[in-house]
């Protein structure tokens, strides 16, 4: 079981309410309109029936008990009994379709949130680290739901009890109730009061803890440098102001738990007193009966508690907003990369691709390609040479339209990327990463993508192709085999197996593979990868980039990239005839390959 | 959980709760009194029926609602004051074990830091502290509580009639037993909801980290499909949960009510038949109402114990672990470090992985060593021995003939100024990161740094020069940014011994430049190891040792070993063939007007 730990920037306070968000909450809960309605319909039952006890046990002392009678006891026993069983019915109808309703639209909205992620282009996910998102996805949309099925239920009950008990006191004995009442007005201002100061409270509280786990994580982080540098005591104390920083705020909010408790407790006193006094006056003078008198005591105990309950059910409100919001701002994010309006389809792709003086940059100052152009033709194969931070992996990027570029055209067919669907093209463009992304997931799942239109005969065909069936024929459970978070028990050289596997499945006209350095691979997987390499280029228009120039001999033409041009075009042999930069790339691995002879 | 752990965690736990007694105990008074109090007013509202239904004057009945205002005030100070003592002191252990832990965490050893993750650290210390806290808090005021109530509740009951107290409170058990029957298949239901939500979160996470992987082949849709599925069988098994969790309030609601029944039908009996009076019957009903809640509690009260102690053991993983480096038990402090460093046969061990194996070398004071090799050669965990972020397996490594871990640690890393290959920098002031060795640098000192490690001409691009907040609330700062930082950092401290762990990387060629031959005055008189791989850098050193698969494979001067034509020479003509095509390349580019400023 993972779990997520929650970001500290996220620590941001929300309003208790905020109509705008209320609204846009409102819009997910309309299709269970009928299911709400009949459940605050249940509710209202709930209240009123609630409202029956104390009128019972009024009635058994008034018309059985004081009279000295027995007969129509039992029916008054049989009567509440039957209230409680009413109850009980009621509010598990209700709690079961509350759930039912909230489960259901956060549902709902965990399955937009997601859908709308997958349109997000590549540079949102750039911007935002993957644990704010799952974030979103998963605890901001929880704590929604604990208020829909929870919050806001018992906001609406308590609400319902108070104005039911208002009213029945007041057809009980209307001089009683509204001498009640009179206490009311203190009682609500401090209520409101006792509000406030708990949210100010709430927000010093959250302050405080932002800041401790800030501090804390980044000298967990940096724990090396902090000990270097001596600095255990120094940080400490700055620790410690922090957590003094929270212990009194800590400190503050519970003084006013402390005081308001108490003063609940004090108003009921003074109410029932007061009932005492005024009432049982006029029970003496026969104006008021001893029943009445019970029951109004037994009714303002159960007054004060959904008031003391509201106060309490401020701060879940307080968060639910707070994740709305953050939920809403994801979903306000606009599709960078959007797919033409009138779109031009690709049919019998051939895999003619052309970079037409292509300018790109992720950010507009730092140029990653300056004007680069060049033609590769149907089944041609090329490899991208450079130095790190060339490009070339960019480039990549822009023929699967994950980036936009800035100025000039990428075509494949002839036809600009930008005018065809994006899912249609990448369709047509099969990618090789050089750390590729394993799922925890069977390694059949991991091959076809979980796509069903790809049959396991095929995926077995394409693993068989590439050669990666030698070692998935030695787990025990072959294709069928679970793999571990990020493919954790496979080795680098078998992940890159399964990648070309994926290719071969899916069956793209054009393949992209990276192929970096990995020091962590044995020679007899690495000939084996570079026979698959060769095997999955076959027949396609392929982008090979390399880092040891041994391995890409065979290839038909060789673009070097420096500084985001390209520099250099040709074979293999003309370049290295030519003694410019391929040249001197290639005389380094050589040298670097003595070396190792040498040491070996 | 070992034993040994376990009786850790319960001395720990106890050393907090011990710590503020005469907080705690005063409190647990205040809420017995409380306790008691709160069962006199329906007593008082007894006799007041009684006497209304005797037809008393109002003179008495005031007096009875006095008395009823009375007791709510002494309940309502004992309440706050056993709201005010518990739970206030149960922040304080919150507050007390944070910094427990925070210290702790200080003096933990690297090999610590490189078996534990962050985020599991991070939640020790938020999530399962506030657990804690809960547990020491509220959680005992409320075990306090319901078993005060229960005791005193019933003893009240007893007290106006044997007979109806015992039927009424027949029905504890069957609510003793329905909370725990609900509360483990709610508990079941529960976890198997989380582990849903642990999937689902998971299933996000995969999908955003791969999501390279899902555009690249067109499998949006198809992920889609598969969350939509992981989110059917959470609504599945949260309905499942929901339909116990729907029932379990109202069905206790209704079994307390229930007891209300049974009185109002033997009660009623009694009082017609002159057994109880009517005041006592409604005394009776009051008892019953307060008792209710504490019932009702039960089951959370007990959630939140367990979860409390999961909780502190977890913390007490944490706060047992013992800190393999640290200060000697008999420190040998060193009264001028003059900075003679040697390794005497030293071997070092990763677990199972040999990292170093029988290094001997001797660094004299003043001297500048360049260290050379491949990745995984051990260079970095060879300097990483000096300053003891790690302590080697065997032999020993010395600072002016001392072993260092005779030394107080302070006074060791005092001694040696480290730039670290991986820059961390931390969410403050530039300023207050450069002094993060010394609070306070002089004008002087602070002018020297920065102009030595070329910080300098980064200032101007800086809003706020050196007051400059940088890190995640602030700037960005590029990676040679970072670097002539840190070593900043490192200058400022003064040290006889300087490590550079490839600390140049970043800045480029001709900044280095500038940077080392700033440097040269400030390394004349001290120890320098450097781990460098530029050529300047290496032909600059006093002696160069190559390093290959955690052995010496040479040692000698810069012309030495490349008359000798061995792995050095190999290493630094390829070096030098790398820094040609990437001056070549600068050239190019400069040439064609390119962008590079």
């Amino acid at each position: 079981m993972s779990t997520v730990y929650q970001e500290y920037d996220d620590d941001v306070i929300g309003k208790v309410y905020d109509a705008r968000l209320v609204r846009r909450l409102g819009v997910y809960l309309r299709p269970y309109v009928v299911s709400i309605v009949f459940s605050v319909l249940l509710l209202m039952g709930v209240a009123a029936l609630e409202i029956v006890g104390p009128l019972i046990l009024k009635s058994a002392i008034d018309d059985q008990i004081a009279q000295g009678r027995t007969d129509r006891l039992g029916l008054l026993v049989v009567l509440f009994l039957g209230s409680l069983t009413g109850i009980l019915l009621m509010r598990y109808a209700q709690g079961v379709l509350m759930n039912y309703v909230s489960q259901r639209v956060m549902m709902d909205l965990r399955i937009q949130l997601f859908r709308h992620l997958q349109r997000m282009a590549i540079a949102f996910f750039d911007r935002n680290p993957v644990g704010r998102l799952v974030t979103r996805l998963t605890n901001d949309i929880a704590t929604l739901e604990q208020v829909v099925s929870q919050g806001v239920v018992a906001i609406l009950l308590n609400l319902l009890m108070v104005s039911a008990i208002v009213v029945v006191l007041l057809l009980l004995d209307w001089r009683l109730a509204l001498f009640m009442y009179l206490f009311l007005p203190p009682l609500v201002v401090s209520v409101r009061y006792f509000a406030f100061a708990q949210r100010q409270g709430y927000r010093e509280q959250r302050a405080w803890i932002a800041r401790i786990n800030a501090y804390l994580n980044e000298n967990i982080s940096g724990m090396a440098v902090v000990q270097l540098f001596n600095r255990e005591r120094e940080n400490l104390r700055r620790f410690d102001q922090r957590n003094r920083g929270l212990l009194n705020a800590n400190l503050r909010v519970l003084s006013w738990y402390a005081i308001f408790e108490p003063a609940v407790l004090l108003f009921g006193a003074v109410t029932t007193a007061a009932i005492l006094w005024y009432g049982g006056g006029r029970v003496v003078q026969e104006a008021l009966t001893l029943g009445t008198l019970v029951a109004f005591i037994q009714y303002m105990q159960r007054f004060y508690w959904p008031i003391r309950d509201l106060a309490d059910r401020y701060t879940t409100l307080q968060s639910a907003m707070a994740s709305a919001e953050r939920i809403f701002q994801v979903l306000d994010e606009p599709e960078e990369i959007v797919d033409p309006s009138h779109p031009k389809h690709l049919r019998d792709v051939r895999g003619r691709i052309e970079f037409r003086d292509v300018w790109f940059a992720y950010d507009e100052d730092n140029w990653v390609l300056k004007g680069v152009s060049f033609v590769i033709e149907p089944g041609e194969k090329v490899a991208l040479v450079g130095a790190t931070g060339a490009g070339k992996t960019s480039l990549m990027s822009l023929l699967s339209r994950f980036y936009d570029i800035q100025r000039g055209a990428v075509l494949v067919d002839d036809v600009p990327i930008d005018e065809v669907p994006q899912r249609e093209l990448r369709r047509h463009v099969g990618i090789v990463l050089q750390d590729p992304f394993l799922f925890t997931d069977t390694i059949e799942e991991n091959i076809r993508l979980r796509d069903a239109s790809i049959s396991p005969d095929q995926v077995r065909a394409a693993g068989a192709l590439v050669g990666a069936d030698t070692f998935i024929s030695r787990l025990r459970e072959g294709y069928r085999t679970v793999l571990a978070e990020r493919g954790a028990n496979l080795s680098t050289g078998q992940k890159q197996l399964l990648a070309l596997a994926r290719v071969a499945a899916f069956n793209p006209e054009i393949v992209l593979v990276l192929d970096e350095a990995t020091a962590s691979i044995d020679p007899e997987t690495e000939a084996a990868l570079q026979r698959s390499i060769r095997e999955v280029t076959t027949g396609r228009t392929s982008i090979i980039i390399a880092h040891r120039l041994n391995t890409i001999r065979y290839v038909d033409r060789i673009l070097v990239l420096h500084q985001g041009r390209v520099a250099e075009e040709g074979t293999h042999r003309e370049l290295l005839a030519r003694r410019g930069l391929y040249y001197r790339l290639y005389e380094l691995q050589y040298k670097d390959q003595g070396l190792l002879d040498a040491v070996t | 959980m070992t034993p040994q752990t376990a009786v850790r965690f319960r001395r720990l736990l106890l050393s907090y709760l011990l710590r503020y007694r005469w907080r705690y105990l005063p409190g647990f008074f205040a809420l017995l009194g409380a306790s008691l109090v709160v069962m006199v007013p329906p007593l008082v509202l007894r006799h007041a029926i009684d006497a209304i239904a005797e037809g008393s004057t109002g003179s008495r009945l005031a007096a009875y609602g006095a008395m009823i205002l009375g007791l709510a005030i002494v309940e309502s100070l004992m309440r706050f004051a056993a709201r005010h003592l518990v739970s206030g002191t149960s922040r304080r252990v919150e507050y007390d074990l944070r910094n427990d832990l925070a210290a702790h965490l200080m003096r933990l050893d690297q090999r610590f830091y490189v078996a534990s993750q962050t985020g599991d650290l991070m939640a020790r210390a938020t999530n399962d502290l506030q657990v804690v806290r809960d547990l020491v808090g509220p959680t005992l005021l409320d075990l306090g509580r319901t078993a005060a109530m229960m005791l005193f509740g019933v003893a009240f009951l007893l007290s106006i009639n044997v007979r109806l107290a015992l039927v009424s409170i027949a029905y504890l058990p069957l609510i003793a037993f329905l909370v725990i029957y609900f509360q483990s298949t709610i508990e079941g239901k529960y976890r198997a909801v989380q582990d849903q939500f642990g999937k689902l979160t998971t299933h996000a996470q995969e999908n955003i980290s791969g999501i390279r992987t899902i555009k690249a082949y067109a499998q949006e849709e198809t992920e889609i499909a598969s969350f939509a599925r992981a989110n059917q069988e959470m609504m599945r098994r949260s309905m499942s949960w929901a339909y116990y969790t729907a029932g379990f309030w109202p069905l206790m609601t209704v079994a307390a009510g229930a007891s209300t029944a049974v009185v109002l039908w033997f009660g009623g009996h009694d009082v017609v038949a002159g057994r109880i009076t009517i005041g006592q019957f409604v005394q009776f009903n009051a008892y019953l109402f307060l008792l209710a809640q504490p019932m009702l509690s039960l089951g959370w009260t007990f959630t939140t114990l367990q979860q409390g102690i999961a909780s502190m053991k977890r913390i007490t993983e944490v706060l047992s672990t013992e800190p393999l480096i640290k200060d000697p038990a008999a420190p040998a402090p060193l009264t001028v470090v003059r900075g003679d460093i040697e390794f005497q046969d030293v071997t070092f061990r990763h677990g199972d992985i040999p990292v170093l194996s029988r290094i001997n070398l001797k660094i004299p004071a003043g001297s500048t060593v360049a260290l050379v090799g491949g990745t995984g050669a051990g260079k970095t965990s060879l300097v990483s021995l000096l300053v003891r972020l790690y302590d080697p397996t065997e032999g020993r490594v010395l600072l002016d003939g001392v072993d260092v871990r005779d030394l107080p640690l302070e006074q060791l890393r005092a001694a040696v100024g480290f730039v670290p290959q991986e820059t961390f920098l931390f969410s403050e002031p530039l300023k207050e990161n450069i002094s993060y060795a010394r609070a306070n640098p002089s004008q002087e000192e602070m002018t020297y740094a920065i102009e030595t490690s070329q910080l300098v001409t980064d200032l101007p691009q800086l809003t706020h020069g050196l007051d400059t907040v940088i890190g995640e609330r602030g700037v960005t700062l590029s990676g040679g940014q970072k670097q002539r930082a840190a070593l900043a950092r490192a200058l400022i401290k003064n040290a006889p011994v300087v490590v550079l762990d490839d600390a140049l990387s970043h800045v480029d060629t001709h900044t280095e430049e500038e940077i080392l031959r700033r440097l040269g005055t400030f390394m004349a008189d001290r120890t320098t190891i450097l781990i460098a791989h530029r050529t300047s850098t290496l032909a600059g050193a006093d002696f160069i040792v190559a390093l290959e698969d955690g052995t010496i494979a040479e040692v000698g001067t810069h012309e030495e070993l490349l008359q000798k034509e061995g792995v050095y020479a190999r290493f630094f003509r390829r070096q030098l063939l790398a820094e040609q095509i990437q001056d070549d390349a600068e050239v190019t580019t400069a040439s064609n007007g390119g962008s590079r400023s």
